[in-house]
């Protein structure tokens, strides 16, 4: 044990307490910072505007996995949540799609969870930026990037 | 204690007792049966650092600190039958164990008879000069701090073992690897997590986000697993959250 024990004990007995209060989340706030340690949680990852690029796209491959493999429904049901906010956040700051999606299907699930009171707030708002900057700039003007 | 003469031989199992919860070890001593005196190795074995840990962080020496440990399981975990007075029903064992140990010092402070301690030859802890020097003590700001730390880390090595027999059993080796490397190595040794390129590669993996998903997966279970087993030491599962805000206090004690 070194120098830092005290530190490093209170991360491994905090991730105890963040599951024990919402254990999806905390899978999907664990993910976000595995992609980048400056955010405190998934939303706040992608509700940030300064975000690159290629960090919305590593978001994007992560939760889309976590929507596969994730271990409960709830945990899957938020990965998708947070897979299209990842998708919108790049529609949304950067003007730039990432995912091979048709227009009608991301314009359908964007308005889906601009409706879901389920749905993280923050998410919901990127979500309806996303769909006013595919009304301004047009779906097929948007250049795409791919991912993994 | 005859740390010098017994070095070589003496040996610290962090994870002594690991099968069995705190309170069901505390049952069989109590129990007056033949495995009551496994049961009350194993508790010591189990909770000697985080005693000395606090002896330690009080302002004695190493030396004064392995005494007075030493003294405190022989006088009070044996003599006094510690264990067998705990009582589920009220409260932490932690405290339980803290305040017996902190009369005991009190005691001792007036007492203060400066004669070594007699075992009558039983030698029930066996420190071993790796063990004391792996305790760390110094980065603690209190002596409750320094408890808390010791304690945490019992914690945490048997939860982290039962994880890693967890996904071995499941045929989660590779996933454990990862969380092995990313995770309990830094957290524990102060390395630098194992980059997820050279994860991929090692494990042959499709990309990172298949990595960081099986890392948080592992995550995911030693989470569980921990709330689990501070669920063993109070009286109540109810009280987890509060056990858990009260070693984060003790941990994070101002100065």
């Amino acid at each position: 044990m070194n120098g830092d024990t005290a530190n490093n004990l209170s991360h491994a007995l905090r991730w105890a307490l963040e599951s024990g209060t919402d254990p999806a989340m905390a899978s999907a706030n664990w993910l976000a910072q595995e992609i980048d340690p400056q955010h405190a949680g998934a939303v706040a990852l992608l509700a940030d505007r300064d975000i690159t690029l290629a960090r919305l796209m590593d978001a994007k491959d992560a939760f889309k996995t976590m929507r596969v493999l994730g271990e409960t429904s709830g945990d899957r049901r938020l990965a998708a949540r947070l897979y299209l906010g990842a998708i919108a956040a790049a529609i949304s700051y950067h003007g730039v799609r990432i995912s091979g999606q048709s227009a009608d299907s991301v314009i359908g699930r964007l308005e889906d969870m601009i409706e879901d009171p389920d749905a993280p707030a923050e998410l919901r708002h990127i979500a309806g930026e996303a769909r006013e900057r595919i009304d301004q700039d047009g779906w097929s003007n948007m250049p795409r990037r791919a991912t993994g | 204690m005859a740390r010098d003469k017994h070095a070589n031989e003496m040996s610290f199992d962090p994870v002594a007792g690991a099968s069995q919860t705190d309170w069901s070890l505390i049952g069989d001593v109590a129990a007056g049966t033949e495995e009551s005196e496994r049961a009350r190795a194993a508790l010591i074995e189990r909770y000697w650092p985080a005693v000395y840990a606090f002896v330690r962080k009080s302002g004695r020496d190493v030396h004064d600190a392995a005494d007075l440990t030493q003294g405190f399981v022989v006088d009070v975990m044996i003599r006094r039958r510690l264990f067998e007075g705990a009582d589920q029903s009220r409260g932490r064992f932690r405290t339980f164990l803290l305040r017996a140990l902190k009369n005991y010092l009190r005691e001792r402070h007036r007492y203060d008879t400066r004669r070594r301690r007699s075992d009558e030859g039983r030698r029930p802890v066996r420190f071993s000069e790796a063990a004391l020097a792996e305790m760390e003590v110094r980065s603690a700001r209190t002596p409750e701090a320094a408890f808390a730390a010791q304690w945490s880390v019992g914690l945490v090595r048997r939860v982290l073992d039962a994880v890693r027999d967890h996904c071995t059993r499941d045929g989660l080796e590779s996933h454990w690897i990862v969380f092995e490397s990313r995770v309990v190595r830094p957290m524990l040794h102060g390395e630098d997590p194992v980059p997820y390129d050279a994860l991929i590669e090692r494990l042959d993996l499709d990309d990172a986000s298949q990595a960081s998903n099986m890392m948080i997966t592992v995550k995911r279970r030693f989470a569980r697993e921990l709330r689990d087993e501070v669920g063993r030491t109070v009286p109540d599962p109810v009280f987890i959250e509060d056990e858990l805000n009260a070693l984060l206090r003790d941990l994070e004690t101002p100065l």
